[in-house]
């Protein structure tokens, strides 16, 4: 079922060989994407790799010095107008008119991406953005959450096929940020959603796929499952009351290397085919090291992604 | 397309509380020079009954009134252009537009359009303050017609070039500033060219507005707003474009 729809997923945004420069400073260095309907894609860069470059090209905000960009098939450069109406975008700054209402405001998005009718589609995104209570409010009295949230519903009020988030989540609470994730995950069902962030728990928690970007260049490209397993070392915490000496633990079957971290507190990393848990536990219970916790660590996605940008750094 | 942002802009100018202001100042300038113009035409009008074909009092009081309502438009225009692209790029809205399908033209056509809208009628209350004489006097109609299409077109050079100073820069205060010094550039060069025939007569908006202001209509000057609005239209229709290419 996975495979089949794979194969019949249409191609909604594709870009080919982007460069992009700033009088003498290349900033976009060949970079290609491409996005399937259904698809939540992560743009993840540490700050000033060029995402925010690389969307503003994808949007048309800026023509790119080389390369193609097509949405939905529809060639950006050659016919804008009609590329253009499948797009709903975020920048990264929210463009709102501030000194108009919520409902003023997305109505006139809305028929700014042709929509005639717009009565409809308004009290949905308001119920899917959670700003049924807002409608009338002048957004410049909102919290910075709302207004985040009312530049969400700019981008997706004229249902789009793909919906370009430039950091989505930045400055909101924690609780906001939940919502705005399981919303993004809900678009992402029926359009194609890419995203620019560098938080990496939230390319854990919504993205399909990862494409990270450094230098202007894409230097890691993944679904986001795939990119939680590289590199990984696995290991476990263990506090023992009456610890051994370190030699004893390293010398158990399957363990790679132990480190001490306090008084009875150990780190012990393990290949990821052997895992020395059960040994370790019963030789605990035979040698009386009274173990207290036993915790199973797995290699964070920061570690992961310093570990890819630190190789690009290298070895570019 | 068009009419969309334009509507917006309106929408945006009156939710301002800072365009109601200006608007009742310059309702209280406009009233207080017209009251003045006024009182010293009820001054002078004994001498002039004893003339043999004493100008009316349209020539006397309504032109003045549309010559100052012309200059003091040269210092306000600006206070608005700078609003319909600078400040926008400054506040990053200007991305919702340039990712909306649409294309240059429409923006362009629609920011016009808009403040258009508004300068007129701001204006309109001219002709209706004026208009009030009517009630002991007879006025000349042809002539205060003349001065409101002559106001209409000037008005529309201002916009026009006050929105391509806008595109050229992120900074409001420059783009307002900057138009405010083209403008009174090319009216401080047209009054101080001494020879009839300088070129500076030629391209200053406000020395076409003369002759629509006592009342001649000259398809010349018309000519010539039309030419110069659409110059900058265009000039600023490129310069959105260029944008996208040089960021």
């Amino acid at each position: 079922m996975s495979i089949l729809t794979e194969v019949t997923a249409e191609i909604t945004l594709s870009a080919r060989n982007l460069t992009r420069r700033f009088g003498k400073l290349e900033v976009i260095h060949g970079l290609s994407l491409q996005l399937k309907r259904g698809e939540v894609l992560g743009l993840l860069g540490p700050n000033g790799a060029g995402k925010s470059t690389t969307l503003q090209m994808l949007t048309g905000c800026l023509v790119p010095d080389s390369g193609e960009i097509e949405i939905c098939g529809i060639d950006l450069r050659a016919k804008p107008v009609a590329a253009k109406s499948h797009l709903g975008y975020l920048p990264e700054t929210v463009p709102l008119y501030r000194e108009l209402c919520v409902d003023d405001y997305l109505v006139f998005a809305a028929r700014l991406r042709g929509m005639k009718q717009t009565a409809s589609a308004l009290a949905e995104v308001k119920q899917r953005c959670g700003l049924e209570a807002s409608g009338k409010k002048i957004i410049s009295t909102l919290s910075k959450g709302y207004q985040q949230r009312v530049g969400i519903a700019q981008a997706i009020i004229h249902s789009p096929s793909v919906i370009v988030l430039d950091e989505p989540t930045v400055g909101l609470d924690p609780a906001q940020i939940r919502d705005i994730r399981t919303l993004i995950k809900e678009l992402g069902k029926v359009s194609s959603v890419i995203l620019s962030t560098h938080l990496l728990g939230e390319v854990q928690s919504v993205c399909d796929r990862v494409e990270i970007v450094q230098q202007g260049r894409l230097i890691y490209s993944d679904t986001s499952a795939h990119m939680q397993r590289h590199g990984k070392v696995s290991g476990c915490l263990i506090s023992l009351q009456n610890p051994p000496p370190l030699q004893e633990l390293a010398s158990i079957a399957g363990v790679s290397s132990v480190e001490s971290l306090s008084a009875g507190q150990f780190r012990v990393l393990y290949a990821e085919n052997g895992n020395p848990g059960s040994v370790l536990l019963s030789m605990a219970e035979n040698n009386g090291w009274q173990l207290t916790q036993f915790t199973p660590t797995q290699a964070t996605l920061e570690e992961i992604y310093l570990q890819i940008t630190d190789q690009s750094r290298i070895n570019p | 397309m068009i009419r969309l942002i334009a509507m917006r802009e309106l929408k945006s100018l009156f939710a301002l509380p800072s365009t109601w202001f200006m608007l009742a100042a310059l309702q209280f300038v406009f009233a207080w020079f017209f009251l003045a113009r006024l009182e010293a035409f009820l001054e002078i009008q004994p001498q002039l009954a004893q003339l043999a074909n004493p100008p009316g009092v349209t020539i006397t009081v309504a032109a003045p009134v549309f010559n100052m309502a012309a200059l003091l438009l040269l210092m306000l225009t600006p206070m608005f252009t700078m609003r319909l692209i600078a400040e926008e790029r400054r506040n990053q809205t200007f991305a919702l537009l340039l990712s909306a399908p649409l294309g240059s033209r429409q923006i362009v056509l629609g920011k016009f359009l808009g403040l258009m809208i508004f300068l007129s009628l701001l204006i309109a209350d001219i002709p209706l303050m004026l208009y009030t004489l009517a009630l002991g006097t007879s006025l000349d109609h042809g002539m205060l017609l003349g001065n409101m299409l002559g106001l209409l077109l000037l008005t529309a050079s201002y916009v026009a070039l006050g929105l391509y100073v806008s595109a050229l820069t992120v900074q409001p205060l420059i783009a307002a500033i900057g138009a405010l010094c083209v403008l009174a550039g090319l009216w401080l060069a047209d009054i101080g060219a001494a020879a009839d025939d300088s070129p500076w007569h030629l391209i200053s908006p406000l020395n076409h507005f003369q002759n629509f202001n006592v009342g001649l209509l000259d398809s010349n000057d018309a000519v010539f707003f039309l030419l110069f609005s659409s110059f900058f239209l265009l000039l600023t229709m490129r310069r959105l474009d260029n944008n996208r290419s040089y960021g």
